[in-house]
């Protein structure tokens, strides 16, 4: 039940989150974080972030599923490693955006709008089905997802890479021949079957 | 005292009270609270004990260790007879005095006694308590097996010296010292630094009373000094440790500091005329000492010392050893007198040298890795210019005055040099030259224009002046013999040289205007007429074609070409001497020998062939090969033949070399002894080119030098071998950090343009005064102290002395407190913090240093480039609490952090920003000096600070150190532009404290610190009894507590000292003489050589006094002669069997 | 699993799966291993329950013999700890340890012994975490290598040279 004052009640918070949180990359000692900052300081975009990532720590430790998965902020990371290079504890914050990242999409949670997760799943769709990503199909998926308008803003930029030849003229995708092989390597190494599977 | 000598005394009550009947084991299980009983099932493990063999009772109780437990123990020995305990508890290095204790009360012997460990071992390391009562069992088992075979043992008690050991001067050292010291003990204080007062000594306030660290400091060291029972060493570190508890012996090396500290009075004269200057360790490199000094003024002791790191490489690869780097300082310095009087020390020809030597100290100067090396010589020959003729050579002492005369054939430098040092021994030499000029190849082979005569001239002048007799005109082999100066002089140095032509042999040699090299250039030097044509060749590719090819241009010849029959890389000359002759338009003919002469009644033209070069011959270089067929014909009218010299020992008068016996080599030169130039004949020596072929000068001056000590010790009748591995040039130990030194090339020494070279003047004009300065400013200082001696000059008390060495002390103690205290962590370790690549970024010392009132800016907060700042960012935990450096807090950060923002408060205007991470103010009013400092304005900001840089993103950030951070309580990154970053660099042990801890037999832990017994119940004790810890050697602390640690060591120490005795225990190894068989195998086993042989008997005896109870020989003994009390075979095997009880599959 | 205070857990038993529980018979040096492992002790780190310690004063009292007796009693494996080379409180008595236990070595193998179950640690007196790795370790190595059971030993030779050792003539 939520507060009308923004006071947080225990019932809201997610326990099972903060645990889940110990046992991904990265999380495993996310538990001895002392929250000294340095990722945030290290981190070039945590200006851009709603929370910065030593806030997330601190968010995830004592569940605050929501709040974390509808971040920004783990859209943001560029995986640069440097907040994983200046922690003092060595916790690998980078590998634990990631996972964080795969959480928020497993639960279709993410800022409504927001380009980074629609374009990893189009693009992910698309590996998946023909073991290749096709540049353009994957700006046209993704834009008539978040906003068709934008494709028309595209328009002068994409003529302009077909004619220099950065951009293949045929709107057929491009495949690989062993597309089976590929979709059997991703659920061998834990896809999101596999990883299902798993945490049973 | 002699550990053989040593009494064994006796623990009354230790014998047994019920004799050596029965064993009646009473069996005791702790509960430890919880902390056993949680896991372990106690009534479980009591019901299997009483079924133990022997077991006359067995209980439980819930804390065995405290009164009513040890209560429990007696009683029933009192009542149920029992003769043998077992306590299951905690470990036995917790508890088992105790026990023993409480059995000792009891009226038993305390030996008569084990332990189980069933908590350390057992319920707190167990999860599964079925396996952990298992475990217990097994223990328990165990215990009660072996103690049925335990004997009744006797301590014995050994006496305590009453001195003690304190290593470190820091404050706690100092404080523990002096607490030892007024209780009436003898205290040796040894500390590694000049002056006692550690890392207190360098801090201005100390937190948080804001006392002036040196107001509290240094009346403490002062009554160090003053206490009459305080033996204080400083300089000084201990090099070995032997003994034990109550008898320890230690070996200390008190290091040379060139200065008696009797005598020196701290008057501070001789830093005045000090001309070296290094950074200053004591001032963290923020400022300059000289290289003699005193870490700080207040000092204890307050007396000087000089960092003389040895000899520089320059003066160690001279061949006669001239001290560059002395005469390069003063020269530096502007002292130009006192240069000259360096560098008349060792040579007696510096004119000379300062021109033609081939400077082979130049080649080993540390600056050439920098960029280039200094110009040696041309810095010496600055000098002499400098001085002119108004100065002596330095006279030998009356008293040395000698009356024997001893003859020198042969006034070359190596002639000259001898009679030089000759005469510095107080000897009469006399030197008997053949040429109507003195010099030898100084005079007629080297060019007047590299080497004016007038200049020449003077400095062998000046050797004859001391009482040198000099002898023109007087060959030796015709009027007067070599036999007849072998009766007429004591001793007799050949000195000749290489003056005979070696010729080439091939067919036209003789044709007029073919000279030879030595012919031609003597012809000149001594003013007689050559007949040179216009177009000169000179064969050759040494100095000496050099010399002639320039020398004939000089002549009015128009085309003068070299031919030499291999390359440039291989040409024997200077290249330096080549440049200035192809600079004066020397042609250079290479790859081509002459095959013959040809022309009619002169020579006209030479014919050559081209050579190609092959494999190396024993000189190294490339053989050149003739191609068949490739001749060709260079026009000429003068050929100049140099391909090198011989000595002329047919001028001495062969046959009579012959008939005296005097051996020669194959190449012609005369053979020595190569340690002291003593010829085949006694009392007949020779050195130089007449011994090595053609060779440099320097080197011929060497072996003068070397020949006279050598006379000098054949006419005292010296040993002349000894002590010799030095003369000459070798390889100097000192290795200079190159790092940071900034790049600036040689300057140029000047010339005369080519152009302007017509007529025999000297071609090198030589250094003006500032081009000299420059020049030498560039010296790396690579010996610190340059040896100018300067300083004993002015010294009154004359405390001075050159020649101290390190003294190596023993004492003897009883027991040694180690306070050796810490190092700051290095920060250059974290780059992105910038230190060391921003000026303006500065260590916590650095910044003590700069705000201490006695430091380099006296006080002032300042920029490096003198400004005050504006905004100043104090980084706290660097290299603290951080898994990749140090996972520990080092205490102290948080503290004199706040300290340093209240202080740059108090001195500046600027704005001060805290970066901490947690802020920790422990002690007693640390939280109300945070309190304090928070309501002085200083931001305190919780994030630590991601990275300091210099890219400015604003106008307001330009040319400042921007801090990104995130302002975790306002929630929010930040950045921050300050002017001076001040790094809050944690504790560390240090880097040798791997060492020392070996030393004293010790252990450290895992970061390095050492270890105390206890962490919580004995802070300042260490498993190796008698050595104690104090300050923050054993880990990060605060003054307060470092002074606390410091007096509890003390009273540690005392407690072993008015004690008077320490009991050891009974665990030494024994020898049953019936078994033993007189192998001896157990003898060279003992580390601590506690084992004779008893030759009458034929059995190996051990000295208890000298076991310390390790068991190897035991172990090693074959027939179980050997064994330990309190482990034995028999116990131990029995140990085994009652570990083991519930093992199914035994054998 | 964090624990409950002051419950009494004496009586719970953890079935591990597996039926074979190894005895291991430890030898440790009074100053470096045995502190060490009060120290594991002092600093709650758990490790396998089968280890038993025996104390020495220095690892260099540890004769052979105990070894095979430890054998011989029904101890699957054998641990000897001592403390680093140059830190032996009595200066050289590991050192001694150490050639007696290569020699040992070679003998066991020679008997049919498989390599694994004589062990020797250096484990300083800080290193309490190393005497918890060394005993899980140890514990999981003889658990594989199963009880100790010589009589059904592999032929000599053949052990001899998985021990590495040459093969002796026949």
């Amino acid at each position: 039940m939520e507060s009308a004052s923004g006071v947080k009640f225990e019932a809201e918070l997610d326990r099972e989150f903060a645990h889940w949180a110990t046992t991904v990359p990265g999380g495993e000692n996310i538990r001895e974080c002392i929250q000294c900052g340095a990722c945030s300081g290290a981190c070039p975009m945590s200006g851009y972030m709603d929370y910065t990532p030593r806030r997330i720590i601190a968010l995830v430790r004592e569940g605050f599923k929501e709040e974390v998965l509808s971040s920004r902020t783990i859209w943001l990371c560029a995986s640069c490693y440097a907040c994983a290079v200046e922690c003092p504890q060595g916790i690998n914050i980078t590998d634990f955006m990631y996972a964080l990242k795969e959480r928020a999409i497993k639960e279709g949670r993410y800022p409504k709008g927001f380009p980074t997760p629609i374009y990893a799943q189009e693009f992910a769709k698309l590996v998946r089905a023909r073991g290749r990503s096709t540049e353009s199909l994957l700006v046209i998926r993704a834009n008539l997802r978040l906003n068709p308008l934008k494709l028309l803003k595209f328009a002068p930029l994409g003529l302009k890479l077909l004619l220099r030849g950065r951009m293949r003229p045929s709107p057929r995708p491009e495949q690989v021949r062993d597309r089976a092989g590929v979709r059997a390597m991703l659920a061998a190494s834990g896809g999101p079957k596999a990883r299902h599977e798993h945490e049973r | 005292m002699n550990p053989t000598e040593m009494e064994a005394a006796t623990v009354n009550g230790s014998k047994s009270r019920s004799g050596s009947s029965e064993p009646r084991i009473g069996v005791y299980i702790c509960h430890c609270g919880a902390n056993i009983a949680q896991m372990v099932d106690v009534p479980e493990v009591v019901e299997f004990a009483k079924t133990l063999p022997k077991v006359v009772v067995a209980r439980e109780y819930k804390f065995m260790c405290s009164d009513p437990g040890q209560e429990l123990i007696k009683q029933d020995v009192r009542e149920l007879g029992l003769n043998r305990v077992v306590v299951a508890s905690c470990s036995p290095l917790m508890h088992e005095l105790t026990f023993r204790r409480a059995l000792e009360e009891a009226g038993e012997n305390p030996f008569y006694f084990q332990m189980a460990n069933i908590r350390e071992h057992v319920s707190w390391v167990s999860l599964d308590g079925g396996m952990a009562t298992a475990k217990a069992k097994a223990l328990v088992a165990a215990a009660v097996r072996r103690v049925a075979l335990h004997e009744p043992l006797e301590r014995k008690r050994v006496p305590v010296n009453p001195n003690v050991l304190v290593v470190g001067g820091g404050i706690a050292g100092i404080h523990a010292a002096l607490t030892l010291a007024d209780s009436g003990k003898r205290v040796y204080l040894v500390e590694r630094e000049p002056s006692i007062g550690g890392h207190m000594a360098k801090f201005d306030k100390t937190f948080p009373t804001l006392d002036c660290a040196a107001c509290i400091l240094t009346p403490k060291m002062t009554a160090v000094r003053a206490h009459p029972n305080i033996e204080l060493l400083t300089y000084s570190e201990v090099e070995a440790v032997e003994g034990f508890v109550g008898n320890f012996r230690v070996k200390v090396r008190k290091k040379a500091r060139y200065v008696d500290e009797e005598k020196c009075t701290g008057c501070g004269e001789c830093v005045q005329v000090c001309p070296v200057e290094h950074p200053s360790e004591f001032d963290e490199g923020l400022a300059k000492r000289k290289a003699i000094f005193r870490p700080f003024p207040q000092a204890v002791p307050n007396v000087f010392l000089i960092s003389r790191l040895g000899t520089p490489p320059c003066q160690a690869a001279c061949p006669i050893h001239q001290n560059a780097q002395g005469y390069i300082t003063l020269v530096r310095e502007g002292k130009f007198k006192e240069a000259l009087e360096v560098i008349l020390r060792d040579n007696p020809l510096p004119s000379v040298c300062g021109r033609v030597c081939t400077h082979p100290c130049t080649a080993a100067c540390t600056r050439g890795k920098v960029d280039e090396p200094l110009h040696i010589p041309g810095l010496k020959r600055f000098v002499l210019d400098f001085v002119g003729d108004e100065y002596e050579l330095p006279r030998p002492s009356p008293e040395l005055e000698k009356d024997e005369r001893i003859a020198i054939v042969g006034s070359g430098p190596a002639g000259l040099m001898c009679a030089y040092e000759l005469r510095q021994r107080g000897y009469k030499p006399v030197i008997f030259e053949a040429l109507p000029v003195a010099g030898g190849m100084l005079a007629v082979g080297i060019p007047s224009f590299r080497l004016p005569r007038e200049v020449l001239k003077r400095e062998i002048g000046k050797i004859e002046a001391l009482g040198v007799e000099l002898r023109l005109n007087t060959p030796i082999g015709r009027e007067v013999t070599l036999e007849d100066l072998r009766k007429q002089y004591k001793a007799v140095f050949i000195a000749i040289g290489a003056h005979l032509e070696r010729r080439l042999n091939i067919p036209g040699e003789d044709l007029p205007g073919v000279f030879g090299g030595v012919e031609f250039l003597r012809a000149v030097s001594l003013g007689g007429k050559v007949e040179l044509g216009r177009r000169v060749l000179v064969i050759g590719g040494g100095n000496s074609a050099i010399d002639a090819a320039r020398t004939a241009l000089r002549l009015g010849a128009e085309e003068v070409r070299i031919v030499y029959r291999r390359t440039k890389a291989e040409m024997p000359a200077s290249p330096e001497e080549v440049e200035e002759a192809e600079r004066e338009g020397v042609k250079l003919e290479f790859l081509a020998a002459p095959k013959r002469f040809l022309g009619d009644g002169r020579v006209e033209r030479v014919e050559c062939l081209r050579m190609e070069l092959g494999e190396p011959d024993e000189s190294g270089r490339r053989r050149p090969i003739p191609i068949p067929g490739s001749e060709f014909v260079l026009p000429c009218d003068s050929v100049i033949v140099t391909i090198g010299q011989i000595p002329d020992l047919a001028s001495l008068g062969e046959a009579r070399l012959r008939g005296l016996g005097l051996e020669t080599t194959s190449q012609g030169t005369l053979t020595v002894d190569p340690v002291t130039l003593q010829t085949n004949l006694p009392g007949v020596f020779a050195g130089g080119d007449c011994v090595t072929g053609p060779d440099v000068v320097v080197t011929a001056m060497a072996a003068g030098r070397k020949a006279a000590i050598s006379i000098d010790r054949y006419l005292s009748g010296l040993d002349m071998y000894e002590g010799r591995e030095l003369e000459g040039p070798f390889e100097s130990k000192i290795k200079v950090d190159i790092e940071g030194v900034p790049r600036k090339p040689r300057v140029p020494l000047p010339s005369l343009e080519p152009a302007r070279r017509r007529g025999f003047e000297e071609v090198h004009t030589g250094y003006t005064e500032e081009l000299a300065k420059e020049e030498a400013a560039r010296c790396l200082d690579c010996a610190i102290c340059c040896d100018c001696r300067l300083c004993a000059t002015v010294c009154e008390p004359k405390a001075i002395d050159y020649q101290m060495k390190d003294q190596e002390l023993e004492v003897e103690v009883g027991s040694i407190i180690l306070a050796t205290g810490f190092k700051a962590f290095d920060p250059r370790k974290i780059p992105h913090l910038g230190y060391g690549r921003y000026p303006n970024v500065l260590t916590a010392l650095e910044f003590e240093r700069m705000v201490n009132s006695a430091g380099p800016t006296g006080g002032k907060v300042l920029l490096k480039d003198g400004r005050e700042p504006k905004s100043v960012g104090i980084i706290h935990c660097v290299g603290s609490r951080d898994k990749r450096f140090h996972p520990y807090c080092s205490r102290v950060c948080c503290m004199y952090s706040l300290k340093f923002a209240h202080l740059v408060k108090e001195r500046t205007n600027a704005e001060v920003y805290n970066f901490y991470i947690d802020l920790r103010a422990f002690g007693k009013g640390y939280e109300e000096f945070y309190s304090r400092v928070l309501g002085e304005g200083v931001h305190l900001i919780r994030g630590n600070v991601g990275e300091v840089s210099d890219v400015a993103l604003t106008p307001e950030e330009e040319g400042k150190l921007i801090l990104t951070v995130e302002d975790t309580l306002a929630g929010v990154v930040r950045r921050i532009p300050v002017d001076m970053v001040i790094l809050a660099t944690g504790l560390e042990p240090q880097p040798d404290a791997e060492e020392i801890r070996r030393l004293f037999n010790i252990s450290c832990s895992r970061e390095g610190w050492f270890l105390e017994r206890h962490p919580k119940l004995a802070p300042v004790s260490t498993f190796t009894d008698g050595i104690f810890l104090a300050g923050a050697c054993q880990g990060p602390k605060d003054i307060p507590d470092a002074i606390s640690q410091a007096g509890a060591a003390a009273a540690e120490a005392l407690a072993l000292i008015d004690r008077g005795f320490v009991e050891l225990e009974p665990n030494t190894a024994y020898i049953d003489e019936a078994l033993c068989s007189g192998c001896k195998t157990c003898i060279a086993l003992c580390p601590f050589s506690a084992i004779s042989f008893d030759r009458e008997k034929g059995v190996s005896v051990i000295n208890e006094a000298l076991c310390k109870g390790c068991g190897t020989c035991v172990a090693a003994c074959p027939s179980g002669a050997a064994q330990q009390n309190l482990f034995t075979d028999q116990q131990i095997y029995t140990e085994i069997e009652g570990v083991l009880v519930d093992a199914q599959g035994a054998l | 699993m964090p624990k409950e205070p002051f419950e009494d857990r004496s009586s719970r038993s953890i079935p591990s799966g597996s039926a074979f529980e190894p005895k291991i018979v430890a030898f440790f040096c009074n100053w470096c291993t045995y502190t060490a492992a009060d120290l594991a002790g002092t600093s709650r780190m758990h490790y396998a329950p089968n280890v038993r310690i025996i104390r020495v004063m220095c690892s260099g009292r540890i004769d052979p013999q105990f070894v095979l007796k430890a054998f011989h009693e029904g101890a699957d494996g054998v641990l000897i700890g001592g403390c680093h080379p140059g830190d032996c409180h009595y200066q050289e008595g590991n050192y001694k340890a150490l050639r007696r236990y290569k020699l040992l070595k070679r003998l066991l193998a020679q008997l049919g012994v498989e390599e694994g179950r004589l062990r020797l640690e250096w484990i300083a007196a800080s290193e309490g975490d190393k005497v918890k790795r060394v005993i899980d370790e140890m514990t999981e190595e003889i658990r594989r290598l199963g009880p100790f059971r010589p009589s059904e030993a592999e032929p000599v030779e053949k052990q001899a040279v998985l021990a590495g050792q040459p093969r002796e003539a026949r």
